[in-house]
C-alpha cells in the first residue's frame, strides 16, 4: 500500500464514524414541530421489563420511543434530577418514574402536564394525582428477604436480628430509590428524631449497607447475611433462580413497636410500603398527543398484567381480571391493601433526604 | 463517608498499589528487555491482556465473592488494581530512555564516597547521582501508575469498596448543587494534580532528553521468577478467571438472545453507536497528539500545548461531569443533546494516552529498518546493493519492501488507533453521562443488568459487545495488510 493510501484510510474510517454517528443522531432526532411518531422517554424502571413494555407501545402506535434509562444502583433519583436541570429547555417527553414521590416531588416544582385520561380514571384515588399531573400503577413492596437456611421468615426472628446482631442484616444506602422512599416512611411515621437514633445505631453496631436493592437480594442468598431489606422484584429474581430465600412485607407503625403485629395482640395500626411506577408526561412538550397516549397505555390494564406477569410480579393497582393474576401476586395484593398513602410525604421526603445528605456526604 | 475521607482512602490504596507494583514492573521490564526478539511480543501480549480485558466484566465476576466481606472486598480491589497498574508501569519503563547515570556511574560514585570522608557535598552528590539515575527514570513510570489506581471507578464501584468516585456519582445522583460540585472536585484534583504535572513534565523531558541506550541488565534468576509467577497470575485472574466465569452458560444465553430480537436489535445498535462514537474521538486525540509530540515546537508554545494533557489526566469521570455542566450552560446548550458532548470528552480522556502511545511507538520504532523500507519500496533495488548483504542476494521485490513498511510504521500505528478506541469503548463513566436520549452504548446496558444476575443473557451479550470490536479491528487490521503487500 502506498502511503497515500495509509493517509487514505486513517482519514477514510473517521470520516466514515462521523458519517454514521451523525446519521444515528439525525434518524433518532425527534422533529422539531409537533410531530408524533417518536418519544423521548426517561426511564427509571428496570430496563429489562421497560423495554419489552416500550416495545410493544411502538409496535401497536408506530410512536417511536427513544428511551434514557438510569442505573440499578442510583434508580430514579439521577433522572429526576437530570429533568429538574434541563427544566428550561426539556428533552424528556414522558417520565416513567419507579416510585411515588419523585413524581409528586417535580409536580411541586411545576415541571409536570396535567392529563387526565382513560388510565387515570382506572386507577385507585391514593395511586394517582387528584389533578391528573401523573398516575401510579404496576406496585411493587419493600419486603424483608431472609435465607430459609439461616433464619426463619417471622417477624420476631427479624426483629431480635436487627436487636442483637446488626451485623446480620443488609440493607441498601437510603439515599436512593426505594429504600429512600422507605426511610421516607419512618421518617413520616416516627419522626426525624428516632429514625436519626434507630440509623446510627444500627450503623454503629455493623449493619451492611450495600448500593442497591439487587445486591441486597444478593448478600443474602449467599448467606453472608441471614436477611436484608428490599423489594418484591429483587426477590423474585432469587426465587426464581431457585435460591434460598423468603420474603414477608415490612410493616411499620407510628407507635413504638413492642409487639410485633403478627402477634395479634395489638391495636396499632401497620402499614405497609406498597410503592407504584408512576407516569407524568413533562410539561413543554411538542409531542402531546403522543404523550398522552403513552401514559394511557403504561397505565393500562394491559400493562399492569404484562408486569404482573413478568419476571418482577408487579401489583396491579386498577381493575384486573384476578382470575388471570399469578398465585404470587396475589398474595402481593392481599399484603399491599394496608399499604401507607404515600402522596403526603413529600416534605418528609425532603427533610429526609436533606438529613441522609449530611449522613453520607458531608 | 465524606469526600475528604474517600479521597485519602482512595489515595492510600494508590500508595499501597504502586508500593508493591513497583518490584513487579521492574521485573518485568528487565525480563523484557532480556528476552529474545521472539518471545518479546508473546511477554508484552500476556503483560496488557489484564489491562485491555474490560474492567466491567472483572469487577462483575468478583462482586459476589466482594460482597462476602468488606476486608475482603478492599484486598480483591487493591490485587486488581496491580493487575492493571503494573502494565503503565512497565510500558512506562520501557519507553523511557536510559538514565543519566547509569548503574556503573552510581556504583562508582558510591566507591568514592566510600572511601572519602564523610562530608554533606558529597552526601549531596551521592543523592543528586542517585536523583539523575533511578529516581529521574521511575518518575514518570510512577506518576501514571498512581493516575491510573487513583482514578479507577468501575473496579471499585463493583466491588462496592470506598472511592471519591462512588461519592461523586452519588452526589451528582441526589443532585448535589454544581457550585458545591465545583468546589468539592478540589480535593481528587488537588491531590492528583502534583501526580498530572509531574507525569506530563517527566514523561515529556525524559523523551526529550536523550536517545541514549539502556544498560543491559544483568541476568538474575530471582527477577525473572518473580516476573514469571506474576505474569501467571495476572493473566489467570485478571483475564482467564473473568472469561470462565463469561463463558459459564453461554450457549444457552445465546440461544435466549436469538429468541429476543429486540434485545439483540438494541445491543447492535448500540454497539454501532459505541463505536463509531469511539473512532471519531480516538482518531481526534491521535491527531491532536501527533502535533502535541513534535519537536519542532518553541518551548512555552509546546508548554502550552501540553497543557491540554491537565483536563485528560483527571480522569473519565470528572471530565464527563464538568462537560455535562459545560454543556448545560445556555451558550453551548444546542449541542447538550447531541453526540458532540460525549466526542469530545472521550477525545480529551484519550489524548494523554495517545501522547504516550507516540512516544512509546518513537521509543520502540526502528528508524533505520523504516527508512530502508521506504527506500526498498520505492524501487525495487538488488539485496546486493544493501550495505552488508552478499553479492548473490536476489533482487528484493516491492511487495516485500511494502511489507516490510507496514510491519515497520503502519501496523504500529494501527494497532495505536485500534488501542485508543477500544479504551474509548469501555469507557462507562462518560458513556452514561453524556450520551444523547437514545444513542446509549451498550455498555450502560451491561452495567445495568450485571445488577439482575441474569448469567447466560448477559455472558452473551458481554461476549457480543467486547468481541464485535475486537474481530472488526482485526478485519481492518488484515485488510490493510493485505492491500499493503500488494
Amino acid at each position: 500500500m502506498t502511503d497515500s493510501a495509509t493517509n487514505r484510510s486513517i482519514v477514510l474510517i473517521p470520516v466514515f464514524a462521523a458519517l454514521v454517528l451523525a446519521s444515528l443522531w439525525l434518524s433518532i432526532l425527534p422533529g422539531s414541530g409537533s410531530d408524533d411518531k417518536t418519544l423521548v422517554v426517561y426511564c427509571a424502571h428496570d430496563r429489562i421489563f421497560a423495554e419489552q413494555v416500550l416495545d410493544d407501545f411502538f409496535r401497536e402506535t408506530g410512536i417511536r420511543i427513544q428511551a434514557r434509562y438510569d442505573t440499578e444502583a442510583t434508580k430514579s433519583l439521577g433522572l429526576i434530577n437530570l429533568i429538574v436541570q434541563e427544566r428550561s429547555q426539556p428533552r424528556c417527553d414522558v417520565f416513567w418514574n419507579n416510585e411515588l414521590l419523585g413524581m409528586v416531588e417535580l409536580q411541586q416544582q411545576g415541571i409536570l402536564e396535567r392529563y387526565q385520561g382513560a388510565s387515570w380514571e382506572r386507577i385507585p384515588e391514593r395511586y394517582r394525582d387528584a389533578d391528573g399531573y401523573w398516575v401510579g400503577f404496576a406496585a411493587r413492596m419493600r419486603v424483608y428477604i431472609v435465607n430459609s437456611h439461616k433464619a426463619a421468615a417471622t417477624e420476631e426472628t427479624l426483629g431480635s436480628l436487627f436487636t442483637l446482631e446488626p451485623s446480620r442484616v443488609a440493607m441498601a444506602k437510603p439515599l436512593f430509590g426505594t429504600t429512600l422512599t422507605h426511610y421516607t416512611v419512618l421518617w413520616h411515621l416516627w419522626g426525624g428524631d428516632r429514625l436519626k437514633m434507630w440509623h446510627r445505631d444500627l450503623r454503629l453496631r455493623g449493619l451492611r449497607e450495600v448500593d442497591g436493592n439487587a445486591a441486597v437480594k444478593d448478600i443474602v442468598a449467599q448467606e453472608t447475611c441471614d436477611a436484608g431489606l428490599t423489594d418484591t422484584d429483587d426477590v423474585f429474581v432469587a426465587i426464581d433462580d431457585g435460591l434460598p430465600v423468603e420474603m414477608f412485607p415490612i410493616r411499620i407503625t407510628a407507635e413504638p413497636d413492642d409487639n410485633p403485629p403478627s402477634q395479634g395482640s395489638s391495636t396499632k395500626h401497620y402499614y405497609t410500603i406498597c410503592i407504584p411506577n408512576t407516569v407524568g408526561i413533562i410539561r413543554g412538550t411538542k409531542r402531546l398527543k403522543a404523550a398522552q397516549r403513552l401514559a394511557d397505555y403504561l397505565a393500562s390494564p394491559k400493562v399492569e398484567m404484562t408486569l404482573a406477569k413478568s419476571k418482577s410480579r408487579q401489583i396491579p393497582l386498577g381493575p384486573i381480571d384476578g382470575l388471570e393474576l399469578p398465585d404470587d401476586v396475589k398474595k402481593l395484593v392481599d399484603w399491599s391493601q394496608e399499604g401507607i398513602d404515600l402522596r403526603s410525604l413529600l416534605p418528609a421526603r425532603r427533610e429526609c433526604l436533606a438529613w441522609l445528605k449530611t449522613e453520607y456526604l458531608k | 463517608m465524606s469526600l475528604a475521607s474517600a479521597c485519602w482512602w482512595t489515595l492510600a490504596r494508590t500508595i499501597l498499589v504502586c508500593v508493591v507494583a513497583w518490584p513487579l514492573c521492574v521485573a518485568v521490564e528487565r525480563w523484557i528487555r532480556r528476552a529474545s526478539d521472539g518471545w518479546r511480543p508473546f511477554i508484552f501480549f500476556l503483560l496488557l491482556a489484564p489491562f485491555l480485558f474490560p474492567e466491567l466484566l472483572v469487577g462483575y465476576s468478583y462482586r459476589s465473592l466482594a460482597l462476602s466481606s468488606p476486608r475482603l472486598a478492599e484486598a480483591l480491589c487493591v490485587g486488581l488494581l496491580l493487575f492493571r497498574v503494573v502494565p503503565v508501569g512497565v510500558i512506562t519503563l520501557n519507553a523511557s530512555p536510559a538514565a543519566l547515570a547509569s548503574h556503573s556511574a552510581i556504583h562508582c560514585r558510591w566507591l568514592l564516597w566510600k572511601a572519602s570522608q564523610w562530608s554533606l557535598g558529597e552526601a549531596w552528590q551521592m543523592v543528586l547521582c542517585f536523583w539523575h539515575g533511578p529516581i529521574r527514570r521511575a518518575l514518570p513510570a510512577l506518576g501514571l501508575m498512581s493516575l491510573v489506581a487513583f482514578q479507577e471507578f468501575e473496579l471499585a464501584a463493583l466491588l462496592q469498596t470506598a472511592s471519591w468516585t462512588d461519592w461523586f456519582i452519588a452526589a451528582q445522583r441526589v443532585g448535589l448543587d454544581r457550585r458545591e460540585m465545583l468546589i468539592q472536585s478540589a480535593w481528587p484534583v488537588l491531590i492528583q494534580l502534583p501526580l498530572i504535572a509531574g507525569a506530563i513534565y517527566w514523561t515529556v523531558r525524559e523523551h526529550d532528553a536523550n536517545g541514549e541506550q539502556h544498560d543491559d541488565p544483568a541476568g538474575s534468576g530471582t527477577f525473572d521468577r518473580i516476573a514469571k509467577i506474576y505474569l501467571l497470575l495476572a493473566v489467570i485472574c485478571g483475564c482467564l478467571i473473568p472469561l470462565g466465569f463469561l463463558s459459564m452458560n453461554l450457549f444457552s444465553g445465546i440461544k435466549l438472545m436469538v429468541s429476543q430480537r429486540s434485545q439483540l436489535t438494541g445491543l447492535t445498535h448500540e454497539m454501532i453507536i459505541a463505536m463509531a462514537v469511539s473512532v471519531c474521538a480516538a482518531m481526534t486525540a491521535w491527531c491532536l497528539s501527533r502535533s502535541l509530540t513534535s519537536n519542532r515546537k518553541l518551548g512555552a508554545l509546546q508548554m502550552f500545548q501540553r497543557s491540554f494533557l491537565l483536563p485528560g489526566l483527571s480522569g473519565s469521570l470528572l471530565l464527563s461531569l464538568a462537560t455535562g455542566v459545560l454543556f448545560q450552560q445556555q451558550w453551548l446548550h444546542p449541542f447538550y443533546d447531541t453526540p458532540l458532548p460525549w466526542v469530545l470528552a472521550l477525545a480529551i480522556w484519550l489524548l494523554p494516552r495517545a501522547v504516550l502511545v507516540q512516544l512509546w511507538i518513537r521509543a520502540t520504532s526502528q528508524t533505520e529498518g523504516l527508512h530502508l523500507s521506504e527506500l526498498l519500496a520505492g524501487h525495487a533495488i538488488p539485496g546486493s546493493a544493501i550495505e552488508g548483504a552478499n553479492a548473490t542476494s536476489p533482487v528484493v521485490p516491492a511487495s516485500r519492501a511494502s511489507a516490510l513498511r507496514f510491519r515497520l510504521r503502519d501496523q504500529p500505528r494501527l494497532l495505536a488507533i485500534a488501542l485508543l478506541c477500544y479504551w474509548a469503548y469501555l469507557d462507562l463513566s462518560s458513556a452514561y453521562l453524556l450520551a444523547p436520549s437514545g444513542m446509549s452504548s451498550g455498555l450502560v446496558r451491561l452495567y445495568n443488568f450485571m445488577h439482575f444476575g441474569r448469567t447466560s443473557a448477559l455472558s452473551a451479550e458481554a461476549t457480543l459487545f467486547f468481541g464485535f470490536p475486537i474481530i472488526a479491528a482485526w478485519l481492518v487490521f488484515l485488510i490493510q495488510r493485505t492491500r499493503s503487500t500488494r
